[in-house]
């Protein structure tokens, strides 16, 4: 469904640049994948770059085997795009939102668009501007849903949800895949919601995308080690990723499965994509490219 | 007209006519100030640097979500070559009626060919003000992006002096010189903007067209290009 091969991009202004490195990854179609990473890593600018809105300096994306630039029309028709801030007119009623900008999809939905607006209990005659974060946020997901988009880019859609609206976002991005012909990118720092809907991870660090795996296989290569301090420290340090003391507990999380804790009073699991994210990034940035480009990449 | 482009341009004109309504305040504060040809100057004066201000919405964008929706960067390019047309049209057609319209017709209730010669020589000034303002903000602006322009940039900024000259002249009716330098400064911004509009128009709409031009110009940052 998305191809994306060798991608950058550099962005700057008079303080910084920021630069996109190197990106590439495939997403299969009627899977979900989740982006992660720290704030600042390039999730959002890699996001846009998928959307249109920046232009890659080197490399191709590829939608459904057509390269993005080669026929941008038909490409962005088949984008559902959540994005950090919103490009509708704020003047404009969520009405004469459906009925403005769905004129400009081939297969927009106006009841579908609504339907999504009374999901989410929103008064469709009230005005964009006037609305909450989230649910200016819940407006792009119900007008991306509505015009038959094949390729789902979120960026930060959980941003200002409420738990009940997480769980219906969460419902529908499940649902969207169940026909194994749409595929959703998101970006999130929630990570809780990854670990029940994500099929693919990837991991943002300045820039770059260190790894991109099925999420089981990546949780797959590491396991937690939770007990007495003295015993986590018969662990070999070059297995670490990073390890956690506490006052009566010592958390680590380690390279590989079982086999350097065996001392049964320990406790032994595999982490979750919340876990793994906060180990892997205590464990610093130049700790994390190396596990990524020494361990992660090269057994996948 | 595209329907996406019908409300920018409608509210392009609402600021538009927001901004001339300054003409009128300008004109009201300079007869009551003064009654001498001082105050008709001034009163000109703060005409044309009020237009400038209203040059704001002579090169407006296309709307925000024409860059996510299903358009190709050509089909953006061409939108935004219709709205400056559009939106340049607009502007002289309400330039023309609300303001050199009441002069011109003044001129000919009461007969004077003088004052029709004056009103003929200001709707050039104002129009060559129009252009070369609009395309000095335009250049000023894409000049941050490390062009080399200095050259034309300087030679804009003495076309749009030598305009307020112009309109001062006029006023100060300093007879011959003022048709001179009238015809100078309307013959100059005409083949100014012919220059401009064939050597840089394109790029400008490319600018114009590019999701990235539009972050810089809200924010002010500048993202370095290195497309091929």
């Amino acid at each position: 469904m998305l191809k994306v091969e060798y991608l950058d991009k550099t962005l700057s202004n008079k303080n910084n640049t920021f630069k996109l490195n190197n990106i590439s990854f495939t997403l299969p179609k009627g899977y979900i994948c989740g982006i992660i990473g720290e704030n600042g890593s390039g999730k959002s600018s890699l996001i846009k770059c998928l959307a249109g809105l920046y232009r890659p300096d080197n490399g191709n994306i590829f939608i459904q085997d057509v390269p993005f630039y080669e026929n941008e029309t038909k490409n962005k028709n088949m984008l559902g795009l959540v994005l950090d801030n919103s490009f509708y007119n704020q003047n404009f009623t969520l009405i004469q939102i459906g009925r403005f900008y769905g004129s400009l999809y081939n297969e927009f939905n106006f009841n579908q668009y609504l339907g999504y607006l009374s999901l989410f209990n929103i008064d469709s005659k009230i005005k964009f501007k006037h609305l909450s974060k989230g649910m200016k946020t819940k407006v792009q997901i119900s007008f991306a849903l509505s015009h038959n988009a094949k390729l789902f880019l979120f960026d930060e859609p959980a941003d200002g949800l409420d738990k009940n609206s997480r769980e219906e976002l969460i419902k529908i991005c499940t649902g969207l895949v169940s026909d194994g012909e749409k595929s959703v990118l998101l970006s999130s720092h929630i990570t809780e919601d990854l670990d029940r809907i994500a099929d693919y991870i990837g991991y943002m660090q300045n820039g770059s995308m260190l790894f991109f795996l099925p999420k089981d296989t990546l949780c797959d290569k590491f396991r937690i080690i939770k007990g007495e301090h003295y015993k986590c420290q018969n662990i070999p340090k070059n297995k670490i990723v990073y390890m956690e003391k506490c006052k009566y507990i010592t958390s680590t999380m380690v390279k590989g499965g079982n086999k350097y804790s065996s001392d049964k009073t320990l406790e032994v699991y595999k982490p979750c994509i919340a876990e793994f994210m906060y180990y892997f990034v205590k464990g610093g940035k130049e700790n994390a490219k190396n596990i990524a480009k020494d361990f992660i990449n090269v057994n996948s | 007209m595209p329907k996406i482009l019908q409300r920018t341009l409608l509210m392009s004109i609402a600021n538009y006519l927001f901004s001339i309504s300054f003409y009128y305040i300008a004109f009201i504060i300079a007869s009551i100030v003064s009654s001498n040809k001082f105050g008709i100057l001034e009163n000109r004066y703060s005409a044309i640097f009020f237009l400038i201000f209203a040059l704001e919405f002579y090169y407006t964008r296309i709307p925000d979500y024409i860059f996510i929706a299903p358009f190709s960067r050509n089909e953006r390019m061409l939108l935004q070559k219709k709205l400056f047309l559009y939106n340049l049209f607009a502007t002289w057609i309400i330039t023309s009626v609300i303001i050199v319209l009441p002069d011109l017709i003044t001129s000919i209730i009461k007969n004077n060919i003088y004052n029709l010669g004056k009103s003929v020589f200001i709707i050039v000034v104002i129009y060559s003000l129009l252009f070369v303002a609009g395309h000095f903000k335009y250049f000023n602006l894409i000049n941050k992006k490390n062009y080399k322009l200095t050259g034309v940039l300087t030679y804009t900024f003495i076309l749009a002096d030598s305009s307020v000259i112009a309109a001062i002249a006029i006023d100060a009716d300093t007879g011959i010189f003022t048709y001179i330098i009238t015809g100078v400064t309307g013959i100059s911004a005409i083949i100014v903007s012919l220059y401009y509009y064939k050597k840089h128009f394109k790029n400008m709409l490319e600018f114009y067209s590019d999701y990235e031009f539009k972050i810089q110009y809200n924010n002010y940052k500048l993202f370095e290009r290195t497309r091929k």
